[in-house]
């Protein structure tokens, strides 16, 4: 046992405050700890039978020194005091620091305690793991019994429980308790031959609630089984720029989430970078990311940095109005810090990223959007993305959908790729839907690590982008 | 036997109602990492790592636990109320037997190299394209040493460890131009950072990035092709699991049912195992379940002859053996990072004996690919479909003639390995994810026809 073990007493404090003391004297202005305790249950079916169930239970910690914009990082599992003292020696005195200012610092002399965004009605810890492997062997149950054309289920239950706590030179100590619960669905149908997979990952900041509710459980194994059965009778699609009609808030995290990231813009290096106040994008465009808005997978407390939860306006009727800025961005680039500061767990530094990123509801009555196309797609899932956010190239894969003919839904299509600019389809939006289609969650990978996030939007109409 | 061995063969006697034994991986990793850039971007900035690891499993569960925290009796108990709830008439985990006893301990941590030399390397790196690149904007070089030890034990006397060091340089910078911006990323790996080619590697870096930039665009269809090594092993990264044995027993890998029958050219041969060759880093040399990664044929000469399997599911496929292809989770998904999954080692399409003028000549016209911007959302695995936005230079004649920067690949991956006709001499190496020492290599390849998209006009 060490004395950060249970996060939720006060006895790390003082020996925290000391680590951070430490890489001070070396010449660092700034000193962090981020501490991390994570449990997380993972059960797999095959549909048929529970193959296999697995916990784990890491805990580290990682110090971040900053002297100017110069940063250095590094983390151990070490956790005892002279772990610590070890890694923030190495640390702080692995080269001289550049000749700086000194900055006053501040150890932490009490806590700061943020409202919590997500509510856990049924905490995961408290749920025998038989409870858990019933709710599997149902989904996989139902997902089987669905149509004859399913003939694989795989599905994964999966929890984690993760406390952290952030302690600073700056006199910062903070802690919160995060909890994901997560349903993963991958369902393969077959007919005449043909054979088509779909799968789906369901996560909540919610507890095991989340999970057992029949009817919203049945909205996820049927959206899934119905994705695999469409995809049975997709046909190709031709190469050709053609007006897009998109549900799926995927577009905007690929699109200018990553490039409206602090981490993308020093040294210019984002195609957003300098365009503060122009025109970056339809009028009727309003993007944003919120830590703060309730009950979403991508909501926190606080930051990873121990800054609270906030909604960040990224662009106001089409006018770029700010970017997502960490501790490190704020420096380099002199704009206020948001709570962008991310990490997958210890063994990252922070980084700006995404939360729940979503792009404002407008005034088409939404049912009017597909009619008002005379030929194009209509992508109702997205499987995934990427962006070059220094050419803003960016591309996500449609994984189901329809073609558009005279306003009518007629064909559907499968895992076609969907290609374009940033900042070109965002001008391109011609039309934002009334009604949000929400959003599921996804994991985010990026510089720190794979984080949850969500992304979500109205019914968008692009008047031209690359398919196929 | 070790201690270790002798301890989880008393817990499985005591619980062999329970289960068929227990395996036990203890592991330990030392990084560090040093990373310099243009003054823009503000110095040179360090990391410093180290990541002590024991997970313990029976043939049904497993529970993992990071730090000195867990004892062995503790992974064990928690394993052993995991393996409750699983449906033991499943097939399930095998654990590995040693035909001979065995004696292993993890190996001891070796110390680290001076970060000043490392340092020096990166701001070399720096400096050097700075000063010979046409334009450039945000470079930055990485150099980082990674350190790991690793110990297999299991209840049935298998006690095995190893140990692997490498050092990674990676450079990127942005070369800007007068319509676009390119984003390049060059890699070099060393077992020593002093065997570094700096000169060789800036080099690459300007060549890639110059090379297509304010690109046209082409007609779309059909075009002979010569993929660049650095862009092909990129792609592999995007769809090795095409030849895992997971993918390929659940119907999730087109490959399903085509054991022993032909799935590429003649040309192609994809190999797999941890010995350094070819210029690659090599890895760790026992799996997770202590399989030695023994060199082997994924695809010879277009006969998909083995897929890569863990003991599970080499059983699941009758394979008879494993092909010391198993991992942890931590290496793909790494948020449950506890799991055995199927990992390549070094997984690589072995090359020939052309050099690049070579494969442009035999090509006559055509489009070389010189980068790529996703592999991981780019390649439907059940259906082959490949998707994905690269850049490159319009061949003419044999020779590099005008640069392309919008274009992407719609093809197959069918179509892709049935076409290749030849190889280059030299291997490009990419790892498949931060600080995990699995790799993919390939040479340039030569691909007589391939599906390519030009790009819409933007506003």
């Amino acid at each position: 046992m060490t004395a950060f073990d249970n996060l939720n007493s006060s006895e790390w404090v003082e020996p925290a405050a000391e680590t951070i003391s430490l890489p001070l004297a070396h010449g660092a202005d700034f000193s962090e700890l981020f501490f991390e305790d994570k449990r997380e249950t993972r059960i797999s079916s095959n549909g048929r039978h529970i193959v296999a169930s697995s916990t784990t239970h890491m805990t580290g910690a990682g110090l971040y020194l900053m002297s100017g914009t110069v940063t250095r990082y590094g983390y151990t599992n070490r956790l005892d005091a002279a772990g610590l003292e070890a890694l923030a020696s190495r640390l702080g005195g692995l080269a001289p620091w550049r000749a700086g200012a000194k900055v006053a610092t501040a150890l932490p002399t009490e806590e700061r305690v943020f409202a919590p965004h997500n509510t856990v009605l049924r905490d995961p810890a408290d749920v025998p793991s038989c409870e858990k492997a019933l709710l599997l062997n149902r989904v996989c149950d139902e997902a089987r019994g669905f149509s004859p054309k399913i003939v694989e289920v795989h599905a994964d239950y999966q929890d984690r429980i993760q406390n952290v706590a952030v302690i600073n030179s700056e006199g910062l100590l903070a802690r919160e308790r995060r909890v994901i619960t997560t349903l993963r669905l991958f369902v393969t149908a077959s007919d005449g031959g043909q054979m088509n997979a779909a799968w789906n990952n369901f996560s909540s900041g919610h507890g095991f609630e989340y999970l057992e509710d029949d009817a919203e459980r049945s909205k996820m194994i049927v959206s899934t089984c119905k994705s695999a059965i469409n995809g049975l009778m997709a046909r190709p699609v031709s190469p050709e720029v053609m007006p897009v009609v998109v549900d799926s808030g995927t577009f905007i995290h690929e699109d200018c989430g990553h490039p409206l990231e602090s981490t993308h813009l020093v040294g210019g290096t984002s195609v957003f970078y300098g365009k503060i106040g122009q025109q970056v994008a339809s009028p009727l465009v309003t993007i944003g990311d919120s830590s703060a808005w309730p009950e979403l997978c991508g909501s926190f407390a606080m930051s990873d940095e121990g800054v609270e939860a906030m909604d960040n306006v990224l662009i106001k009727d089409g006018i770029l109005r700010g970017y997502m800025v960490d501790r490190l961005g704020s420096r380099q680039l002199g704009m206020p810090q948001t709570s962008a500061g991310r990490r997958q767990d210890y063994r990252f530094a922070p980084v700006a990223r995404m939360s729940n990123t979503y792009l404002r509801k407008g005034t088409t009555p939404t049912a009017d959007i597909i009619p008002s196309v005379s030929h194009g797609l209509y992508v109702r899932e997205v499987g995934g993305g990427n962006v070059n956010p220094t050419t803003g190239n960016f591309n996500f894969l449609a994984v189901s959908g329809n073609i558009i003919e005279n306003g009518e839904l007629t064909y559907p299509i499968s895992n076609i790729n969907l290609s374009g600019q940033s900042i070109d389809a965002l001008k391109r939006i011609v039309a934002v839907g009334d009604t949000y289609f929400p959003d599921s969650g996804s994991l985010c990978g990026a510089d720190s690590g794979l984080i949850y996030v969500t992304a979500f939007m109205p019914r968008i109409l692009i008047d031209g982008m690359m398919v196929g | 036997m070790t201690d270790i061995c002798e301890k989880l063969a008393k817990l499985a006697a005591e619980h062999a109602d329970e289960c068929d034994g227990f395996e036990l991986e203890e592991s330990c990793e030392s990084c560090l990492e040093v990373v310099a850039t243009s003054d823009s971007l503000g110095g040179t900035t360090y990391e410093l790592n180290e990541k002590y690891m024991r997970c313990a499993g029976s043939r049904v569960g497993y529970a993992r636990a990071e730090g000195d925290g867990a004892s062995i009796e503790e992974l064990v108990d928690e394993t052993l109320q995991q393996s409750r709830i699983v449906d033991a008439s499943e097939p399930a985990g095998v654990l590995v037997a040693p035909d001979r006893e065995e004696a292993a301990v993890l190996p001891e941590v070796q110390a680290l190299p001076d970060a000043a030399k490392l340092a020096g390397i990166a701001r070399h790196a720096v400096s050097l394209l700075e000063s010979r690149a046409r334009r450039h904007r945000a470079v930055r070089c990485i150099v980082r040493t990674l350190d790991q030890r690793r110990l297999v034990s299991n209840s049935l006397g298998l006690s095995r460890a190893c140990s692997h060091r490498h050092t990674l340089v990676l450079l990127t910078y942005i070369a800007p131009g007068e319509r676009e911006m390119h984003n390049v990323v060059v890699r070099s790996y060393a077992e020593d950072s002093s065997d570094i080619d700096v000169a060789e590697l800036v080099s690459r870096a300007i060549l890639m990035g110059e090379g297509s930039l304010d690109g046209g665009t082409i007609e779309s269809g059909k075009y002979p092709v010569v993929i660049s090594g650095e862009v092909m092993c990129q792609m592999l990264v995007g769809f090795w699991q095409l030849f895992s044995a997971e993918k390929v027993a659940t119907g999730q890998s087109y490959l399903n049912g085509m054991l022993d029958k032909r799935v590429g050219s003649e040309a192609l041969t994809i190999r797999d195992g941890s010995v350094p060759r070819w210029g690659g880093p090599g890895c760790l040399a026992i799996d997770a379940q202590g399989v030695p990664r023994l060199e082997h044929d994924v695809v010879r000469s277009g006969i998909f002859v083995s897929p890569l399997a863990t003991a599970e599911w080499a059983g699941e496929l009758g394979l008879g053996a494993s092909t010391g292809d198993c991992g942890r989770r931590d290496t793909l998904g790494r948020i449950v990072p506890n799991d055995l999954t199927v990992v390549p080692g070094n997984l690589c399409i072995v090359p020939g004996n052309n050099d690049i003028d070579a494969l442009f000549s035999a090509m006559g016209d055509g489009v070389y690919i010189t980068d790529i911007d996703d592999v991981y959302h780019s390649f439907n695995l059940a259906s082959g479909g490949i998707s994905t936005p690269v850049r490159g230079i319009r061949v003419r004649n044999g020779r590099l003639a005008e640069p392309l920067s919008a274009l992407s690949i719609s093809s197959n991956l069918k179509e892709l390995f049935a076409n290749v006709s030849a190889r280059g001499d030299k291997v490009s190496w990419v790892d498949l994810e931060d600080l995990n020492a699995y790799w993919c290599g390939s040479p340039d390849i030569l691909v007589s026809s391939l599906g390519l998209v030009g790009a819409m006009e933007t506003h």
